[in-house]
């Protein structure tokens, strides 16, 4: 009878952090803050206090403080002690934050390149907490989760460093992933307080592991924060709540061209197209042009086109982008009014193409457009 | 700014031109967790980025963005995956699927499936799109339009 190879430390701690993204422990909020002031005494060397928001909303605030504060003390090289604890964070937050930007770590400290040897960021891909991460990610209150530090992936500080046998650092960064098996989601440091936020209540995901919900909020976290979302896109609670408020009216009142797409998704493409009354003019390999007549007003063009990197089931995402009835190249949106009216004026009208309407969304004409590379 | 017969990419609503200098005047525009941020998908988080250290966005005072790019040594002989219009989509291995506009490559003699590289790039990523390599160079970042109920936006995905 053969034994089955006992799994090595490193192995272990492996499992661990894929156990723990999968985000279903319980919250211990007792161990999470013995874990935290643990990881204070080795990092920052000072007792720290342990309190967990409320809600998101008091996270939020606290983050934003704590942010304004670590510029403050930047500021003020007289509190030394204060500044050598925050130039210490700073520079192991920095390390965290641009290992997880760049991904591969290729340019991260050499625990980072440890785990990046692994390779296990695809196998990482598929756990929920990278989906909660993008829900973290669409958050746009910046300015507070910059100065917020993500268990998840802070966590793999210390797997990194197993996988260097740099024992000194994998203890000082083990009790993260601890506080993170314990609940924790991620926390930010003011002052003599660690600021926690305990795990997303909700978390769903659809089959290519992106946030996606068809009856109801994909992603909920301490009570306040609720997002819905359609195969990652974020979207307005009533696509998902009320698809049968979905008309050809409100789908081209839409701005957003993500939004939009998963409006014609859900109210359906072929009926969609049907409906608006939005017929086929011109076909090419930039995409389709279609015109919609309407009674005493210009007809409403859209170009439909398709990205031409294909989703994992192979299929392509396509959008239809509105344009103007004559094909004008069209000015940057973000001009004032009159110029814009101005500018749009000295365009000469184009013949009405697929390639002509692509290109008069970048303000070009047909013959101007022509990408090196487009996807 | 000088764009003739200079190349333009597109990667979704993202279109770069490549110019033959920069404007003067342009304000350097800081990373956000060590990314630029050309693009950031507001529905779905998912930016335009460049990583490269020596690379670099720049915003005039309308808020037009231009970038230096400054990219890394990509050198081999790579598996050609697709053929599209203008460009190749090459297996660079470690680094992934790239697309590579025709004239920067050359496609092997007698190997009709392998493809060489050799030169800088830097690569915009997308976690729905393909990586682009664009060469060094200077460019700028046209943004998307699109024309709605008599108004003309920006496209915003």
């Amino acid at each position: 009878m053969s034994k089955t190879k006992a799994p090595t430390p490193l192995e272990q701690l492996l499992e661990r952090h894929k156990i723990a993204c999968d985000l279903k422990q319980t919250v211990d909020r007792e161990k999470i803050a013995e874990c935290l002031q643990r990881w204070a005494g080795r990092i920052i060397k000072e007792p720290m206090k342990i309190a967990f928001s409320a809600n998101f909303a008091a996270y939020q605030k606290d983050a934003r403080a704590a942010r304004a504060a670590r510029a403050a003390w930047d500021a003020r090289a007289a509190r030394a002690a204060r500044a050598a604890w925050d130039a210490r964070a700073a520079r192991a937050a920095r390390a965290a934050w641009a290992a997880r930007a760049a991904r591969a770590a290729r340019d991260a400290r050499a625990a980072w390149d440890a785990w990046a040897a692994w390779d296990a960021r695809d196998a990482r891909d598929a756990w929920d907490a990278r989906a909660a991460w993008d829900a973290w990610a669409a958050w746009d209150a910046r300015d507070a989760r910059d100065a917020s530090w993500e268990c998840s992936w802070i966590s793999i500080t210390s797997i990194g460093a197993l996988a260097r046998s740099d024992e000194k650092t994998m203890q000082d960064w083990l009790p993260i992933l601890e506080a993170f098996e314990a609940g924790a989601f991620c926390f930010c440091i003011k002052d003599d307080w660690i600021h926690v936020a305990t795990l997303p209540t909700r978390v769903l995901v659809g089959g290519e592991r992106r946030l996606h919900c068809e009856d109801g909020p994909a992603f909920e976290w301490l009570g306040d924060f609720v997002e819905y979302y359609w195969h990652g896109v974020r979207v307005p609670e009533a696509v998902i709540l009320r698809p049968t408020d979905i008309t050809v009216e409100v789908i081209e009142a839409e701005d957003n061209a993500e939004v939009r797409r998963v409006m014609v998704e859900r109210f359906g493409q072929e009926r969609y197209v049907r409906e608006s009354g939005a017929e086929e003019v011109h076909r090419d390999d930039f995409g389709i042009l279609r015109c919609k007549i309407q009674k005493g007003d210009d007809p409403i063009l859209m170009v439909q086109v398709a990205n031409s990197t294909a989703e994992k089931d192979g299929s392509s995402k396509e959008y239809f982008l509105p344009v103007h009835h004559e094909l004008r190249p069209l000015p940057p949106g973000d001009w004032p009014t009159e110029k814009k009216r101005a500018w749009l004026d000295k365009q000469k009208p184009q013949e009405l193409t697929a390639r002509n309407a692509v290109a008069s969304t970048w303000g070009r004409r047909g013959e101007d457009y022509d990408p090196a590379i487009e996807t | 700014m000088k764009t003739d017969n200079l190349p333009h990419y597109r990667q979704g609503d993202v279109l770069l031109q490549r110019v033959a200098s920069l404007p003067k005047g342009l304000t350097k525009v800081p990373r956000v967790d060590g990314k630029i941020i050309v693009a950031l998908g507001s529905s779905n988080g998912n930016p335009h980025y460049f990583e490269g250290k020596g690379s670099e966005m720049l915003r005039d005072a309308d808020g037009a963005q231009s970038l230096v790019l400054v990219g890394k040594r990509i050198s081999g002989r790579f598996q050609i995956e697709e053929r599209r219009r203008n460009w190749l989509v090459l297996d660079c291995v470690a680094l992934g699927l790239i697309a590579f506009h025709k004239s920067d490559v050359s496609e092997s003699k007698g190997q009709p499936e392998l493809a060489d590289v050799s030169g800088r790039f830097e690569l915009l990523k997308h976690a729905e799109h393909t990586a682009h390599a664009y060469p060094d160079g200077t460019y700028s970042h046209v943004p998307q339009r699109g024309f709605n109920r008599g108004e003309i936006r920006r496209v915003q995905d």
